[in-house]
């Protein structure tokens, strides 16, 4: 005969009450991200029904010119188009899209933010700071990407490229652990 | 709150109008150098990290 187990049934509702407050981290995180991502692509959608490149994807691009520029890249041209920005020495351009406009990754980070620890102010200016780390590894990236595309060959491009790529996670799972020493130390919160 | 989320949405809506390229873009096009390539991974980290930071409080 088989003995049904009551006490696991009693000890369910315990364990959701347990996990709530997870469970309220994941649904707001999870929204945050749908609308944010949301918002997004409703920008995307309209620039691209008036024929135009966004303007993240070309503020990066430009900012990412001005860097190699600086960084000593001679005739470094630089053209967009509403597919993307075209940077470099001619014959040794690269190509920024949208999806290198680090927006994606600084929408993932903002919705953990205030997944955790709800809408505060305290959320937001670590949300503008966040995207500001962002943003300049970014720049950093393909700036440095140009530089390398025109005094390098394609393998170290490549290898470089992922390099930075793997940098730029690591940066956001840094801020997101840092978060609570942050709280911490600058609000005097423990959330 | 409200007032730093309507300005962003504002920031957001300006566009690239007046800036474009007068070249043609090249015949073959140079690789792209995208960044989101790692997005669904980033979002479980987050979802792991966050586990892992209640499961720490009930303890």
């Amino acid at each position: 005969m088989v003995s049904f187990n009551w006490d696991s049934i009693k000890k369910f509702p315990q364990g959701i009450r347990k996990d709530k407050e997870f469970l309220r981290f994941i649904g707001r995180f999870l929204s945050c991200l749908i609308v944010f991502t949301f918002i997004y692509e409703s920008y995307l959608w309209f620039t691209e029904q008036q024929r135009e490149l966004d303007w993240i994807t070309y503020k990066v691009s430009e900012l990412s010119h001005s860097l190699a520029v600086a960084l000593g890249v001679a005739n470094c041209e630089f053209s967009c188009f509403m597919d993307g920005c075209y940077i470099g020495v001619e014959g040794k351009v690269i190509n920024v899209l949208e999806g290198c406009n680090g927006l994606k990754l600084a929408l993932v980070y903002s919705s953990y933010i205030i997944g955790v620890s709800g809408w505060k102010w305290q959320s937001v200016v670590q949300v503008i700071v966040g995207i500001i780390v962002i943003q300049f590894f970014n720049v950093l990236r393909i700036g440095m990407l140009v530089v390398l595309r025109d005094i390098g060959g394609d393998l170290y491009f490549f290898f470089i490229k992922y390099v930075f790529n793997v940098l730029i996670y690591i940066a956001i799972l840094f801020l997101w652990l840092i978060k609570p020493y942050i709280d911490r130390a600058v609000y005097k919160d423990v959330n | 709150m409200r007032t730093i989320v309507i300005t962003t949405l504002l920031l957001l809506s300006f566009n690239a109008s007046a800036q474009w390229g007068h070249k043609p873009p090249p015949p073959n096009p140079p690789p792209p150098v995208p960044l989101d390539g790692g997005l669904i991974a980033l979002i479980g980290a987050g979802a792991a990290l966050g586990y892992k930071k209640y499961k720490d409080r009930q303890e």
